[in-house]
């Protein structure tokens, strides 16, 4: 029973309420940077890493911050982690820089982090609030991974840098802004459709 | 307001605990990174230089009226050619290219080191059918657009002309 509840607090972010189609939430991001597949992996890495621990230590200190003043001590919290992460990376693991880099700064304004520290950790126990985050991490990187591969490919021609179909032309406005909104939009709807059923 | 002073008190004790992890971390750190980046710099424009010109025994630094560019130079003490470094502001990020030369003045090869243009449209500046629009060209003549590309295009073309006239009056 319990082990079923915690696999259920895991698996509900990947699809039944999926951050990016379902909550609908941490669209800035989202539209900026699927762009590219390359992009939407690096954000998916950040996220998912930031997410649950942000959702750990959230849960760790639920009891000792009231109630009154939770989202200024949240948004410290998770910026000072996030920096902390950052400083980390750019001393000891240079690679990780490389592909990560660009996108931790970026997680900091990420509304999901904050949705989920308000919505779940801040009500819940270590080991739930660490599955939720882990699971809600992964339903956003999938969610951008698909919707970058459809902007790339309508976009550019390309799947991950790699031409796919020389005969045929790309049209730009994928790649565009009206084209991350278009996608976006198309999805969430085949989303809900799926849903009702 | 016994409940207010409470609140006052913890907000600090996060804010006070959670800067001085960060400085901690920063202090731990801060030397490392700086290192990193510099080398890194160091070897991307190394290599470069090398594939520029790979028959040089050794690359000079010079200046020109603050202006740094580098000179390679074989076994003979024969000038090869020239080697500047252009930074041209472009649609959405600021274009950093690195350009070769003969010692004419005619530009041998064009490579971008950083750039981070609309993928699909600005990002064709790093595509070889343009860069190829370079090759012995000099100051002086006149340099293709891309169609749809302009501001990108016309930035980096711009920078290449200026950095070219500090070194080739």
């Amino acid at each position: 029973m319990v082990k079923n509840n915690l696999w259920q607090e895991f698996s509900k972010g990947l699809f039944k309420e999926n951050p990016i189609f379902y909550i609908v939430l941490g669209l800035c991001p989202t539209l900026a940077i699927t762009t590219s597949i390359e992009n939407a992996l690096g954000m998916s890495g950040a996220v998912i890493f930031v997410l649950t621990f942000s959702n750990v230590v959230i849960s760790a200190i639920r009891k000792f911050v009231p109630e009154k003043i939770r989202i200024p001590c949240f948004i410290v919290i998770i910026a000072s982690f996030v920096t902390i992460t950052e400083l980390l990376m750019q001393g000891y693991f240079p690679i990780l820089v490389k592909h990560l880099g660009i996108f931790l700064p970026l997680i900091v304004v990420n509304c999901i982090i904050m949705g989920r520290a308000e919505a779940f950790a801040k009500n819940n126990k270590i080991i739930p609030s660490l599955l939720d985050g882990l699971g809600m991490g992964m339903g956003f990187s999938l969610a951008i991974i698909l919707i970058a591969g459809i902007r790339e490919f309508l976009g550019t021609g390309k799947i991950l840098g790699r031409i796919v179909f020389r005969c045929f032309s790309p049209s730009f406005v994928f790649v565009l802004p009206p084209g991350a909104l278009l996608t976006l939009g198309i999805l969430i709807a085949l989303f809900t459709r799926i849903k009702k059923r | 307001m016994r409940e207010d002073k409470r609140y006052v008190g913890i907000l600090f004790l996060i804010c006070f605990v959670a800067s001085l992890l960060v400085s901690i971390v920063y202090a731990l750190t801060y030397s490392r990174i700086e290192e990193r980046e510099k080398r890194q710099l160091e070897t991307s424009l190394e290599t470069s230089l090398k594939e520029m010109f790979p028959e040089a025994a050794q690359i000079e630094e010079l200046s020109k009226d603050g202006f740094i560019y580098y000179r390679a130079i074989n076994n003979n003490d024969e000038v090869l050619g020239y080697i500047l470094i252009c930074e041209a502001v472009g649609y959405s990020s600021t274009i950093k290219a690195i350009v070769s030369t003969e010692t004419n003045g005619k530009i041998k090869e064009i490579k971008i080191l950083e750039q981070n243009e609309t993928l699909g449209i600005g990002s064709k500046i790093t595509e070889e059918e343009f860069l190829s629009r370079f090759k012995e060209k000099s100051k002086d003549d006149t340099f293709d657009t891309i169609t749809g590309a302009t501001i990108s295009s016309k930035a980096i073309i711009k920078a290449v002309k200026e950095s070219l006239k500090k070194i080739f009056p």
